[in-house]
């Protein structure tokens, strides 16, 4: 039970002065008589006969003090546990952490439950109940914000599902606590939560919240709550995958297994649980290419993957990590000067092939490795039709077009007039005394100039769908520039883009339930393809789309229409604390713990009730009053 | 009123014009006695209590009612009235104009008067907590006049306790005669025994009961603290219909006890509220009532 207008409780104060009034109304006259044996004997006589003639005198003050008590308890509108009184407003919090996904034995997620148990909770309150709901995932999200329309929270209701690893609950709550202060009395935010949080959350001591546990049951639940891979040395595709796997019940027969393209590639067998039900395990896989998946898997002696309480930790993908140093495929006759200032980068890898080796496919196994391990290009004198992903260098080009952008005719000592040191290709670069002998200026609106000379372009950006070509339209060796120090930072300049480039097309790596980031240009379609099957489109926007996933586990393909970029996220749930789906946290209240199972709300208010029985008492007390032989 | 208020006079003449002219139509210059005495004129009988003359018992009604009695002849002798006056506390308790002590004083004055004016003997004895100084038995209607002055000096104060009262009178061994009691009664002491005692020694006691009118009819009404007037003892009360019916009963029974007394005894018994007049009470015991 709960007090709606607890302060009408101070009416209480008016049994003092009542009780005052009675002793002073009550101060007997004093009548001397003769004597007082004869009042005496007919007392005794009364008494006898009826004991409670004691009371008589007090009843009045019995009734009006119960009149009283019942008054102010009427006031201060009692109502049952958890009602919403007319005119009062709601706000429901629903944690969507991970946790919220397992199944009891029948097969029903504790999210599932907290619908339902939202559903019953808006039947029971009246019509126009002011409705927010607030998603407590990462960070609190505000579905419904006073919303009175039923077909629109019936909607939002069901669209509740997992979001993300662990719930910002006190953060949802103190949100959900601060619309509801500026609401109605009687006002509530309820909370509906597995408690499967390792922490004491102070709800807040100012506003009436209710919060019920969804976890009905606890079931079996195993789960990887954390994996890496790393390149073994001087390997280019072995890898090692180190995992940690959690189980409620530490079984004996449980195993990791590691798939790639479906193929399983090494397992290994879970035992020597510590205190915390958690193990450690390590595979070795030997052939992971850049590209390709490793897929990590919970099954049991036959292989059978296993089926518990939450399927979001059973399995978990990972990538082939790039290697540190950056593969550089000098494609040609490299100008001694490039050969030399990137030779010099400890962070480079330079391999040496022709165009003729890479068309025929003859490059020798690391030239093809370096490419599979997305190597920079830089092309001398010819280069191929089309370029290559991620970023390249095209120096001196002798074919009329490069990429299909056109070169001009030969200049002879052109003098440079400027360049974009907005760029980040150009940033601390300094061209101003920089001469060239020759050059053949690129030409067309396809290039993005950055050095620009009397007769051209010197220096463009190509910008194409699968990264960039930055064309140098000179013989490099032929130039001052190697001499400046402008061209080692160049090169340096160069190099980082590349690197850029190359992680922006790897696959990202982030928890389950992590908005999706994806450069595009404005205006750009972004589809993304779910593990499950399912597409979500999204539309880009200043540059980039923010896309919220479904709490799915595995490989999320992103492709933007502009310029068919093909992309990867993953998402894991690696949380222990999400796995372990016992109800650990405790929430405090006003009073205790909260903790209520799921049950339907009686509707009601009982001031009318109390109201009818004060009326009882005033009609009792009038009969006392107006009775034979009452006080005049 | 005083007793020596010209209106009270006047009404002490009438009664005992009322009373003289009764006596003077039924005997001839003598007056019947009220005293039963030796004489050959057989009156009554009565039931026989310890000291009486065995000699007196009257087999023959023993034989009939096989019951112990004596009988009782008619003495021509003087009568000496002795007035036992309760002057306690209680009786100085009033409701109305008048208090049951002036009531009381007036029934004293009336009987004193009728009999000094008859040159009977007449003495006043104030009962409460003690004997009091008397009115030392005289006759003569000239001592009317001192009789009055000595009642209306009397007040009333301090406890009542009528039983050690009429010990103490019996103790001055007054000569056989006619003891009217007037008190209310209210005394919680065995006053019954002191009047079998006053049977004992020969007297014969008149009981006149004088009561106030609240004290008999008692109204329904608020919580109230009653203050017994002589011990002190309180009691609260709350005067509702029950408590009230439960108080007259318990006053029914208390006067049924004292009338039902008188009559076993053949006592004269008579009550008087202190709104009425004494005229109805006094005559009625002059006339030869009961």
């Amino acid at each position: 039970m709960t007090l709606l207008s607890p302060a009408s409780l101070l009416w209480l104060g008016l049994l003092g002065p009542l009780v005052a009034l009675y002793i002073l109304r009550r101060r007997r006259e004093r009548r001397t008589v003769g004597s007082t044996w004869l009042w005496q004997r007919a007392i005794r006589d009364v008494r006898a006969e009826r004991p409670w003639q004691r009371l008589i005198p007090y009843v009045s003050l019995l009734l009006q003090a119960l009149a009283i008590c019942l008054g102010a308890f009427a006031l201060s509108r009692p109502a049952g546990q958890g009602l919403i009184p007319r005119g009062a407003s709601l706000a429901v919090v629903v944690d969507v952490s991970a946790s919220m996904a397992a199944r009891d034995g029948e097969g029903v997620s504790r999210i599932e439950y907290a619908r339902r148990a939202i559903a019953e909770l808006l039947r029971a309150a009246p019509e126009r109940t002011a409705f927010t709901l607030i998603e407590a995932g990462h960070e609190p999200t505000a579905v419904l914000s006073d919303a009175t329309d039923s077909a629109a929270i019936a909607s939002a209701i069901q669209a509740l599902e997992v979001r993300s690893v662990d719930g910002s609950l006190e953060a949802s709550v103190a949100v959900a606590a601060d619309r509801i202060r500026r609401a109605s009395s009687g006002s509530r935010v309820v909370v509906f939560t597995d408690l499967g949080f390792d922490a004491e959350i102070a709800l807040p001591a100012d506003v009436l919240v209710d919060v019920q546990n969804v976890a009905t049951s606890v079931r079996l639940n195993r789960g990887i709550v954390d994996a890496e891979v790393s390149r073994v040395a001087r390997t280019p595709n072995r890898v090692e995958v180190f995992a940690r796997v959690f189980a409620s019940d530490t079984p004996s027969s449980l195993w990791l297994t590691a798939s790639v393209d479906g193929h399983v590639v090494a397992s290994s067998h879970l035992e020597n649980w510590d205190a915390t039900n958690i193990t450690e395990a390590t595979l070795s896989v030997d052939e992971l290419g850049r590209d390709q998946l490793l897929q990590l898997q919970l099954s049991g002696d036959d292989g059978i993957l296993v089926e518990d309480a939450l399927d979001l930790d059973n399995e978990a993908w990972l990538s082939a990590p790039e290697a540190r140093a950056l593969p550089v495929v000098l494609v040609g006759e490299t100008p001694r000067s490039v050969h030399r200032v990137l030779s010099v980068d400890a962070d480079l890898e330079l391999y040496e092939t022709t165009l003729a080796q890479l068309d025929s496919h003859g490059s020798d196994s690391s030239v093809v490795a370096a490419i599979d391990a997305g190597a920079v290009f830089v092309y001398t004198g010819e280069a191929p039709d089309s370029p290559p992903p991620g970023a390249s260098i095209v120096i001196n080009p002798t074919q009329l077009s490069v990429f299909g952008v056109t070169m001009g005719a030969a200049v002879e000592q052109p003098r440079i007039v400027s360049w974009d040191d907005t760029d980040m290709r150009l940033r601390y670069v300094s061209l101003r005394d920089t001469s060239v002998r020759t050059m053949r200026p690129i030409t067309g609106h396809a290039v993005r100039p950055l050095v620009e000379t009397t007769a051209g372009t010197l220096i463009g950006l190509f910008e194409h769908p699968a990264g960039e070509s930055t064309v140098f339209a000179f013989d490099l060796d032929r130039s001052s520039l190697p001499d400046e120090t402008s061209f080692v930072v160049l090169f340096r300049n160069l190099m980082e883009r590349a690197r850029e480039l190359r992680a922006r097309h790897r696959t990202e790596v982030a928890p389950l339930g992590s908005e999706l980031t994806v450069d595009a240009p404005e205006g750009s379609t972004i589809v993304v393809t779910c593990p499950d099957g399912s597409v979500i489109h999204a539309t880009a926007s200043a540059g980039q789309a923010h896309i919220r996933l479904r709490a799915q586990i595995g490989a999320f393909d992103i492709a933007t229409t502009a310029h068919e970029v093909h992309r990867r996220a993953l998402r894991n749930l690696f949380a222990a604390n999400e796995s372990d789906l016992r109800p650990r946290g405790r929430l405090v209240g006003r009073d205790s713990q909260p903790s209520a199972s799921v049950s339907r709300q009686t509707p009601g208010e009982w001031w009318p009730w109390v109201a009818f029985a004060l009326l009882a008492v005033l009609v009792c007390e009038s009969l006392w009053a107006t009775r034979r032989g009452a006080s005049a | 009123m005083s007793l020596l208020d010209p209106a009270f006079l006047k009404q002490l003449g009438r009664i005992r014009l009322a009373a003289r002219r009764r006596f003077a139509s039924s005997a001839a210059g003598n007056r019947r006695s009220l005293r039963h005495g030796s004489s050959a004129e057989f009156a009554e009988h009565r039931p026989y209590f310890e000291g009486d003359d065995v000699r007196r018992i009257d087999w023959n009604a023993f034989a009939r009612l096989e019951e112990f009695v004596i009988r009782l002849f008619v003495a021509e002798t003087d009568i000496n009235l002795y007035v036992l006056l309760d002057r306690s506390a209680s009786l100085g308790v009033a409701s109305a104009a008048r208090s049951k002590f002036d009531v009381a004083r007036q029934i004293a004055a009336a009987l004193g008067y009728v009999a000094l004016s008859g040159s009977e003997r007449v003495g006043v004895f104030p009962v409460g907590e003690e004997l009091a100084a008397p009115f030392a038995p005289t006759r003569g209607h000239k001592r009317i006049a001192s009789l009055l002055r000595y009642l209306d000096a009397l007040t009333a104060d301090g406890g009542g306790d009528l039983r050690s009262s009429i010990e103490t009178f019996l103790a001055r061994q007054p000569r056989p005669g006619l003891v009217a009691i007037v008190s209310d009664f209210l005394d919680a002491s065995d006053f019954i025994g002191g009047c079998d005692r006053l049977l004992a020694t020969k007297h014969e006691p008149l009981l006149f009961h004088v009561l106030d009118h609240e004290e008999m009819f008692p109204q329904v009404g608020e919580d109230v603290t009653l203050v017994d007037s002589e011990t002190g003892d309180v009691v609260e009360v709350t005067l509702d219909a029950t408590t009230v019916a439960a108080y007259r009963a318990s006053l029914d029974r208390h006067l049924e006890e004292i009338s039902a007394y008188a009559k076993k005894r053949g006592l004269y018994y008579g009550r008087i509220l202190t709104h009425e007049s004494i005229d109805e009470v006094v005559l009625r015991y002059l006339r030869g009532g009961r």
